[in-house]
């Protein structure tokens, strides 16, 4: 029998370790505390896995100032009445009564990581062992620009229905305008799946202009599908303006200034610059810049002074696309690294090394009942110490069969994360 | 073919590594959770989106390597496989197969008529 792909791995017989392999430290006694911050898709995904994977061995406890968190994923859904929003709010019930994660429904003010003290806003203060900061962007907000007449839309939630709102009542013929800002950006798709859901119920709606303010060169994400749907499906309603540069947002007018001109809209889209929030910023962890760095084999930051302060999900800069997908990933490394620790176990050996890897995966509607989807797989390089994209690829077409995969990818992503 | 495994070489790696060369079943966990953003946690999946929890190792593996080779890749699964060397798609199989598999017995019998039906090489 010759050797073939499928057999040689068969034959050598590569054999499971025991997981008290010789050379290895016995785990610590006692539980080390863990302390998460945000129940999102990367927070929840921490949590969860923390005690799935480490049992007693660690004490979980997730702080987040909301009962529910609402997902942004699927949330362009929402804005043409194809979900409720009450379909993408998920508690944290399964995650205390599955898995024992504690939880704590409020604010964190402050770190104080030599203290290893979080304060709260309302309840005492929580210490830890080690802290995962899963807390989510935050905006530059553009001068004159007001949130309420001009939604972002970019963290779900009111801002989802404010903006779901303007659109049903805006009157035929009318005029649409996003600004998307320059990458990164969370969700590279997003702005412009949202596009062409605008754009399909404009084109129904007896038709209008969706005008795209895209600060970057151009198309950041699934350039081959979404300049094709432009120019196929909306050719006549999507107007793509690259390189346009939001300045000042009169939201009293209804006018966005940008370095190509100004452009009114009945409805306007506000998407600013983001960086990492607050919390992230205020304690040192992004060193002045827009995201805090990590070492992406633990995700722990890479500044001094900052030890076992974990940084999961958009606010961290390795690079990574920001999208709940990839903070659900990167969940996963994270939580590894932490029971490694907790065990005093290496996290930096070449077995693990050769094999921190993260995926990303996406499905974009372009009109009410058709998606494209986007896929990436990235692999710890360790010549340049970072993640390296390893293979990327989106749908050649848009599809009904995708439209309705959809659906399942979001389910299964929403039950990894908060069932 | 985009890929070029070298079995040959890497049997003899592995032979002159010893008997006591062993893995660490928590990195196959690690590489195989990455699965679970589509296939849920422990691969037990809902909906349309295959589970795999409690596959057989074999099975799962020439699935996936299957997928991996496909040069004409049309399906996500397909170009996800691409993003993974044969070793951890490997690991990945050999996780699921530990975990406990879904309680749908249809589910297995349909995979049994599979087997039946493929050629051996």
């Amino acid at each position: 029998m010759s050797i073939n792909r499928r057999n040689f791995i068969m034959a050598t017989g590569i054999a499971a370790a025991a997981s008290s392999a010789p050379g290895m430290l016995r785990a610590q006694t006692g539980s080390a505390r863990v302390v998460v911050v945000g129940g999102g898709f990367g927070g929840a995904t921490a949590a969860k896995y923390l005690k799935h994977w480490g049992g007693n061995k660690v004490e979980v406890t997730l702080i987040d100032p909301k009962t529910r968190h609402t997902s942004c994923v699927m949330s362009n859904l929402v804005l043409n009445n194809e979900l409720a929003l009450n379909d993408l709010r998920f508690g944290y019930g399964d995650l205390t009564s599955k898995y024992g994660v504690q939880i704590i429904k409020d604010t964190v003010s402050r770190i104080d990581p030599g203290g290893r003290v979080l304060t709260l806003k309302n309840q005492a203060p929580v210490n830890y062992d080690m802290l995962v900061l899963a807390a989510g962007i935050s905006f530059k907000k553009p001068k004159g620009w007001n949130a309420r007449k001009n939604p972002h839309a970019w963290i779900a939630g009111n801002q989802t229905n404010l903006l779901k709102k303007q659109l049903q009542a805006m009157p035929a013929g009318g005029t649409f305008v996003m600004t998307i800002p320059r990458s990164p950006y969370r969700c590279p798709p997003g702005p412009y799946e949202r596009a062409c859901l605008v754009a399909d119920m404009v084109k129904s709606n007896g038709g209008g202009r969706v005008v795209i303010l895209d600060a970057n060169d151009d198309i950041q994400a699934e350039k081959e599908t979404f300049s094709r749907a432009y120019s196929q499906l909306y050719g006549n309603i999507v107007e793509y303006y690259p390189g346009a540069e939001t300045g000042f947002v009169d939201s009293n007018a209804g006018v966005v200034e940008t370095s190509l001109g100004d452009f009114a809209g009945d409805v306007i889209n506000i998407i600013p610059t983001q960086r990492a929030g607050g919390l992230v910023r205020k304690a040192g962890l992004t060193d002045g810049g827009l995201w805090a760095p990590v070492d992406v084999t633990t995700y722990e930051s890479s500044l001094a002074g900052y030890e076992d302060i974990h940084i999961i999900g958009d606010a961290q800069g390795s690079g990574q696309p920001k999208s709940a997908h990839m903070a659900n990933a990167q969940a996963k490394i994270c939580a590894d690294a932490i029971l490694r620790k907790v065990a005093s176990q290496p996290t930096d050996h070449p077995e693990r090394l050769q094999n921190i890897t993260t995926n990303s995966a996406c499905y974009s509607p372009i009109t009410r009942n058709t998606a494209s989807w986007l896929t990436a797989v990235f692999q710890y390089d360790i010549d340049s110490n970072a993640m390296a994209l390893a293979h990327i690829a989106e749908a050649g077409e848009w599809t009904r069969d995708n439209y309705s995969e959809m659906f399942d990818w979001a389910n299964n992503l929403f039950g990894d994360t908060w069932g | 073919m985009k890929h070029r495994s070298k079995p040959l070489y890497l049997l003899i790696l592995l032979m002159l590594a010893g008997p006591g060369f062993a893995q660490d079943p928590t990195i196959d966990r690690m590489i195989a959770a990455q699965c679970a953003q589509c296939h849920s946690t422990d691969g037990h999946a809902t909906g349309d989106i295959d589970s795999i929890a409690g596959k057989e190792t074999r099975d799962l593996y020439d699935k996936l390597i299957d997928m991996k080779e496909e040069d004409r890749a049309e399906d996500i699964m397909e170009h996800q496989a691409w993003g993974y060397t044969d070793e951890q798609l490997y690991r990945i199989a050999r996780y699921y197969s530990t975990v406990a598999e879904d309680g749908d017995e249809d589910e297995e019998d349909e995979d049994e008529e599979d087997r039946e039906d493929e050629d051996d090489d």
